[in-house]
């Protein structure tokens, strides 16, 4: 059975992991170099520690967006199938973790308690997902190659 | 689910790189149906009994569970 071309996830290829590797430390550099030139005054830049948080949860986001959409050595249907339980996974640990953040915020708003959680954004949610699934996936391959 | 991909292996003489060359899969692949760790879809279970020349059950068998 084929599938649509619509459904089908494109995957890169391997030289692509490269630049997700560079994506880790890229934006700790960033955040330095921006909170430099903030005290240095050089530059009117104001960054706050949210901002910083944006920052690096985007690019790591996008560093494990890419892991994950990377081919491995060899594609066969083990690996595809690993792939497929990973984003199964990682959605299901994503809704715990997002759930347990909603509840401490709906808590947080109460008079009874000054107990906050980190501001949930767009690029905190992709990089909590993006690093799940890529825990899950590449958990499933150590399993299997432990002999 | 069990099975005797190794058993059949070893009466044909092959590897799993060999067995894994011939059916399209990587040799971690192979390893892994053998120490039952993954359960092959039917088209690769059907390969995989007709580079040895078997039956499909003759090869895997199902468990209680399963």
């Amino acid at each position: 059975m084929k599938n649509n071309e619509i459904i089908v996830v494109p995957m890169l290829e391997r030289k692509w992991s490269k630049l997700a590797y560079f994506f880790f430390p890229f934006p700790v550099f960033l955040v330095i170099i921006l909170k430099i030139f903030q005290l240095s005054g050089t530059i009117g830049i104001e960054i706050s520690g949210n901002e910083v948080s944006e920052i690096i949860y985007s690019f790591w986001a996008i560093a494990f967006i890419i892991l994950i959409l990377t081919k491995e050595k060899e594609e066969d249907e083990m690996i595809k199938m690993f792939r497929l339980q990973a984003f199964q996974t990682g959605f299901y640990w994503l809704m715990w973790g997002l759930g347990v953040l909603i509840v401490i915020h709906f808590i947080g708003k109460t008079d009874f308690t000054t107990l906050t959680g980190p501001p949930i954004s767009a690029s905190l949610v992709m990089f909590l997902l993006s690093f799940y699934v890529f825990v899950a996936f590449k958990y499933q391959i150590w399993k299997v190659s432990k002999e | 689910m069990k099975n005797t991909v190794k058993v059949e292996r070893a009466k044909k003489d092959m590897t799993q790189q060999d067995l894994a060359d011939s059916v399209g899969v990587s040799r971690q692949t192979i390893n892994s149906i053998e120490s039952s760790k993954y359960v092959p879809s039917t088209v690769l279970a059907l390969k995989i009994c007709k580079v040895f020349g078997v039956k499909l059950d003759e090869v895997f068998e199902l468990e209680d569970g399963d």
